[in-house]
């Protein structure tokens, strides 16, 4: 079943990593098709781990855009494809007693990238209209209702439904065309810190990653996006050089069915706070 | 007659030469994004452009033939970009290229060694390109240095970066994105409006 709805070894460029990346597609679609036909396992609780085993770091070759000329690259990577919808108990009542409750949890150790609309129900949500017709409260689809989901891996990136993997690391930025795209799910992943004092982390707004050019277009994310850690395997330091992304328009919110219902997993963070003393020092 | 001619031929044919292919005389515009104002170069090539984008941050002096572009806070760190004009399209001589890159380190190098060699994943342009990675010990530093060499129909391009060990990886990612920005973008001829139909002559 995940089987299925793997397609591995692609290569594509990545503008800020200054390199190819070798990913495997995850289809999203065809995942929801098993899952709500009940194919997975009765212990399935929603979350999918899913990483590329092979070490990061060591030279390997994979066809660009899964089937063109060959690419060097160290760096690995998971993709979601076909994200519109997510699995969901609604068409088919409980599911699995206890375990599984709906919506999905994708957890990786290498850098994810999300291409295209997810969690929407559809490429047209109102948040992703034009002019007047513009609707930020609504990023979903009518009749579709958002799924508790998240995104966790070692950084988090975006790609537009117009993705080409063809780009070459050369592709003008005039070329990576995008559109309003609408992303629904809580992100957890990491950062890379400024190195010098040129340099910058990019910060909440560039959380997300980008290598397209988005000028004119809406991102619309709705979620919760928490930076933990360090990223390990996508760790090239932010640059806002437009050869590399041109922003987007961020209409960026919490989604409150965050505050009803939790992405599938046990997920608890823990912290702690202790009373320090306070003193100058001199 | 014929003797002044050829005199006169010799004279015009480097200036033609240097009128024609690359120039990597540098206008320069700046733009801002991000917070951060970086800088776009724009050079002649024949009847076209080409931009690029240095590094932010870095420094950068250019000539005809030559850019020297040096990083911020690392010593012993710079990249060069050289345009070699050529008469014909040129096949890779990876042995000749290789021999005139390992010639290039600095006198006294000890342990000189080419640590990789291959088609370079970078293609400016669109022009095949061909990378070496040679590493060398100077004043009790370990050095790495990596040449891109790229074949235009009439120029030879190659982008160079050394600097110690330790500091490579990082500095070469910026260099490369760099590089990477590197467009060739057509000169259009203004649009002409069509004359107006009264003005036809019949």
């Amino acid at each position: 079943m995940i089987n299925a709805a793997l397609t591995r070894n692609i290569a594509f460029a990545d503008y800020r990593e200054a390199t190819f990346v070798r990913v495997a597609n995850l289809d999203i679609s065809r995942l929801k098709t098993d899952i709500e036909a009940r194919k997975m396992s009765p212990f399935f609780t929603g979350v999918i781990y899913i990483t590329d085993t092979s070490t990061n770091g060591a030279t390997i070759s994979a066809p660009l855009g899964g089937s063109g000329a060959a690419q060097s690259t160290t760096e690995r990577g998971i993709r979601l494809i076909n994200g519109a919808s997510l699995p969901s108990t609604s068409s088919t009542g409980t599911y699995y007693g206890t375990y599984y409750v709906g919506g999905l949890t994708i957890v990786s150790g290498n850098p994810v990238y999300i291409r295209g609309d997810y969690n929407t129900g559809g490429s047209a949500p109102l948040s992703n209209a034009t002019g007047t017709s513009a609707d930020y409260s609504k990023p979903n689809v009518t009749g579709y209702t958002r799924q508790p989901s998240a995104v966790m891996g070692d950084a988090i990136n975006v790609q537009s439904a117009l993705w080409s993997d063809a780009n070459v690391l050369t592709t003008a930025i005039a070329q990576r065309t995008t559109q309003n795209t609408t992303i629904n799910t809580a992100l957890l992943a990491g950062n890379v810190l400024a190195t010098s004092s040129a340099a910058y982390s990019g910060g909440g707004e560039n959380f997300i990653r980008l290598n397209e050019d988005w000028s004119g277009k809406n991102l619309t994310y709705y979620g919760s996006a928490v930076q933990l850690f360090q990223s390990i395997q996508g760790a090239r330091t932010y640059t806002s050089a437009s050869s590399i992304f041109r922003s987007p328009t961020l209409k960026w919110y919490w989604d409150p069915i965050l505050g009803k219902a939790n992405p599938p997993g046990n997920l608890k963070l823990a912290s702690y706070l202790q009373q320090q003393r306070w003193y100058q020092v001199y | 007659m014929l003797r002044l001619c050829t005199v006169l031929a010799l004279l015009v044919s480097p200036l033609a030469s240097l009128r024609a292919q690359l120039d990597l005389t540098s206008a320069v515009t700046e733009y801002e994004a991000g917070g951060f104002k970086h800088r776009q170069l724009t050079f002649q090539y024949n009847q076209n452009r080409v931009q690029y984008e240095p590094p932010n941050g870095w420094t950068f002096r250019s000539e005809p033939r030559r850019i020297e572009l040096t990083p911020p806070e690392a010593k012993f760190a710079k990249a060069v970009i050289e345009a070699t004009p050529v008469d014909a399209p040129q096949a890779f001589d990876t042995n000749a290229l290789k021999e005139r890159f390992v010639a290039e380190v600095p006198p006294g190098s000890q342990g000189v060694k080419v640590e990789d060699e291959g088609e370079s994943p970078v293609q400016p342009g669109g022009y095949p390109s061909f990378q070496f990675t040679i590493s060398y010990q100077a004043m009790g530093e370990k050095f790495l240095k990596r040449a891109i060499f790229v074949n235009l129909p009439d120029t030879q391009l190659v982008f160079r970066f050394t600097s110690r060990k330790d500091d490579f990886e990082a500095l070469f990612v910026d260099f490369k994105r760099s590089i990477m920005s590197w467009q060739i973008v057509e000169n259009k001829p203004p649009v002409t409006a069509p004359p107006a139909a009264e003005t036809i002559p019949r």
